[in-house]
């Protein structure tokens, strides 16, 4: 059991790394630069934010606003401009954190508020992917919205690189970001209702509306589970403790509030993705849950 | 398991405003006293740690000692023949010594006898796990005195006469010579030094909230309380010098000494002997509160705790102070409407579950004092429920008042008219 904030941040951190290593394996060195730059904007948005609320700015010890700053160069694409990113991470901070208080006080995820923002400002820079069908813009998501009428098993024939149920990259990333999840779940840094109840529901209504991968199909449990940001989310962004719910039931119905909306936003939503949406309804919800959810004696 | 004595204070500092209740001295301003000496009367008696001379506090509500070195005592003779007496004269010879339950909540021993004949007990439980991680004065004083517990002992089986005698233990500790004694190895895990989890360790079952041990005929008696008793009635010497442990809390509780110490030692003196600088604690680590260092050490403390911990972060909200919780309560919401002041729904959350057990504060990442802050919360409800009976009946004597003004109004103004009736309004009128 980690016994400081600081800590805590920092185990979060090293959980990131194995995923974070690979995408720059896969996708280019470039979007290391990336994240640094976004992190450093986090932490100065944070630092100054501190210093014109009167507050004392070295705050920015605790690592809470690193983190913010690289979980939202994660969730962006890796061929973002690094000026974006730094916005995006700036923007979170002021606008998802420290306007309602600072640490401990954000009724919404801060990174996703950075990237929801970054998302609706600059949807075209936010929808180049480094493509896995040999021309950028086709994330296995969005290769399968844009798939026409092929069935599921023609439209993997078609993609490059494919893996086992996803392209290649996708998949190692995905289970980069599980190993460093079930190693914060050993450590006690998160807990496990969360991870569980959202790539349960997600997995759950994959497989309720798998229909042996006509052309109609959304895309099978597997597939969902190891594609895009999944287990980035499931571990490290709906896990923010401060915006999710405080107790055990109450995360539960988090997670599975967030794995559905992720569901249907990647069968009919707009966007390829949805995990940032996904994750702010949710978080509209956690009062209303902490509210009526109990602890059990 | 060895027991320092640290040397003699300048000034011991004794509360008269305890227990709920005000004691009154029975000694003069300037008055010269003797160890052992009762210095005041009341729901527990107070006595003289040492010999020197005493002084009023200010507003009556201390007693200040000034120790004269010699450290002479009142000769003390044991009660003669005592395990052949009634219950009830026991129970006398136990209060008189001022003795109070020494596992760190102090309540008078004699009350709790008294009531526990009354109820009728089936098990008594002589708790000789130690309350809390680091702390050692229970077992110290055992293997230090083991007589005086035993008589102790044989004394509360011939007041409450149990069915049962257990002698609960911690896991993990040497045995102590029980004679017979039937063992209750605790549960692991804190806070299994608590009367509460024995109390239920022994009967099978949780208790239900606000159910008492002794509400299922089991009483739970600290072994250094049983100590003070057989002292008490052995030697005939009350309550004036315990077994302290002091407890270093930085980051990880390094082994406690354990210090012979006389009630009211003043804080101050005590902290210039440990060589410690900064503030002291009334307690163990986990739940300690502030000590005034203008004040002395209670005759029941049982540590007293070094804290070195740096200063708090917000709440983070990850729910492990909720985890920690032997009552399941949810910590991080209690913290948040204590902040906010939120007292009604504060009870509605149910801050009087608490049993102020402090396991909640070391498992929090921001290092909240969350006991300090319950506990403060706990004392403005109490002030605002006080201060809202209060105002009751002050509004229902107003009522009254004005019911009774107003009726003799009304009475007044039914004569007036009865008057004026009868009476002939002017000369003209002749009463037709």
């Amino acid at each position: 059991m980690t016994d400081s904030v600081s800590r805590l941040m920092l185990w979060v951190g090293a959980a990131l790394l194995p995923g974070l290593l690979l995408q720059a394996g896969f996708f280019g060195e470039r979007i290391l630069f990336v994240t640094a730059i976004a992190v450093a904007a986090a932490v100065l948005t944070e630092a100054a934010a501190l210093a014109l609320r009167r507050r004392d700015w070295r705050g920015v010890r605790d690592g809470s606003a690193a983190l913010t700053g690289a979980l939202v160069a994660l969730a962006l694409p890796p061929g973002i401009d690094a000026w974006i990113a730094a916005l995006a991470a700036a923007l979170g901070i002021a606008l998802g954190k420290q306007v309602y208080g600072g640490l401990g006080q954000n009724p919404f995820n801060p990174a996703m508020v950075g990237y929801a923002i970054a998302l609706v400002s600059f949807p075209q820079a936010l929808a180049v992917w480094p493509g896995i069908d040999g021309t950028t813009g086709a994330t296995p998501l969005s290769f399968l919205d844009q798939r026409g009428a092929a069935t599921l098993s023609e439209a993997f024939a078609r993609m490059e690189g494919f893996g086992y149920v996803t392209s290649r990259a996708w998949e190692a990333i995905n289970a980069a970001f599980l190993a460093g999840g079930l190693v914060l779940l050993a450590r006690k840094v998160i807990r496990w209702q969360i991870p569980c109840a959202m790539l349960g529901s997600l997995a759950l209504l994959a497989l309720l509306t798998y229909d042996a991968g006509s052309s109609a199909s959304h895309g099978g449990p597997l597939f969902h589970l190891f594609t895009g940001g999944t287990m980035l989310a499931a571990f490290f962004i709906a896990t923010d403790p401060v915006s999710a719910p405080t107790t055990p039931r109450g995360r539960l119905l988090f997670g599975a509030v967030v794995g559905t909306l992720i569901f249907v936003f990647r069968a009919y939503g707009a966007n390829p993705d949805g995990i940032a949406f996904a994750v702010l309804l949710a978080n509209l919800l956690s009062p209303v849950i902490d509210r009526h959810v109990g602890l059990a004696r | 398991m060895s027991i320092d004595r640290l040397a003699l204070a300048p000034v011991y500092r004794l509360r008269l405003s305890a227990y709920g209740t005000r004691l009154c001295p029975v000694v003069g301003d300037s008055e010269r006293v003797l160890r052992h000496q009762l210095l005041a009367r009341g729901r527990v008696p107070l006595h003289a740690p040492t010999s020197g001379r005493v002084r009023h506090g200010r507003c009556g509500t201390m007693l200040h000692l000034d120790a004269d070195g010699a450290d002479a005592a009142l000769p003390c003779s044991p009660l003669a023949d005592w395990r052949s007496l009634a219950p009830e004269e026991l129970i006398e010879a136990i209060g008189a010594a001022g003795i109070v339950g020494l596992g760190g909540a102090g309540f008078p021993a004699a009350e709790k006898l008294r009531a526990g004949c009354r109820r009728g007990m089936e098990v008594l439980i002589v708790n000789a796990v130690e309350c809390e991680p680091g702390v050692s004065a229970d077992t110290a004083l055992a293997a230090d005195d083991p007589d005086a517990v035993r008589a102790g002992i044989d004394a509360l089986r011939r007041i409450l006469a149990p069915e049962r005698t257990l002698f609960a233990v911690a896991p993990d500790a040497s045995p102590f010579d029980h004679d017979a004694m039937e063992v209750l190895v605790a549960p692991e895990g804190y806070p299994a030094g608590f009367e509460r989890t024995l109390a239920e360790a022994a009967a099978g079952r949780r208790l239900a909230r606000g159910e008492y041990p002794t509400d299922i005929g089991v009483y739970c008696q600290n072994v250094s309380t049983c100590h003070a008793i057989g002292a008490a009635l052995e030697r005939g010497t009350p309550l004036v010098e315990r077994v302290v442990s002091v407890v270093r809390v930085v980051r990880a509780a390094a082994p406690a000494r354990n210090l012979r110490l006389r009630a009211g030692h003043a804080v101050d003196d005590l902290c210039r002997q440990l060589g410690h600088h900064g503030p002291l604690r009334a307690g163990g680590p986990l739940t300690g509160a502030p000590l005034d260092a203008g004040g002395g050490i209670d005759k029941h403390l049982h540590a007293v705790t070094i804290d070195e911990t740096t200063e708090a972060l917000p709440c983070i909200r990850c729910g492990a102070c909720a985890e920690a919780c032997p009552e399941s309560l949810r910590a991080e919401t209690l913290y948040r409407l204590a902040r906010a002041e939120h007292y009604d729904e504060l009870e509605a959350a149910g801050l009087a579950d608490c049993i102020e057990c402090g396991a909640c504060v070391p498992v929090c990442p921001s290092r909240i004092p969350l006991l300090d802050v319950f506990r403060g919360a706990k004392a403005a409800v109490n002030a605002r429920t006080a201060r809202r009976a209060d105002a009751e009946r002050a509004a229902r004597r107003f009522a009254a008042r004005r019911t009774r003004l107003d009726r003799r109004d009304a009475r007044h103004t039914a004569r007036v008219r009865m008057r004026k009736s009868r009476a002939p309004r002017s000369w003209l009128d002749d009463g037709s």
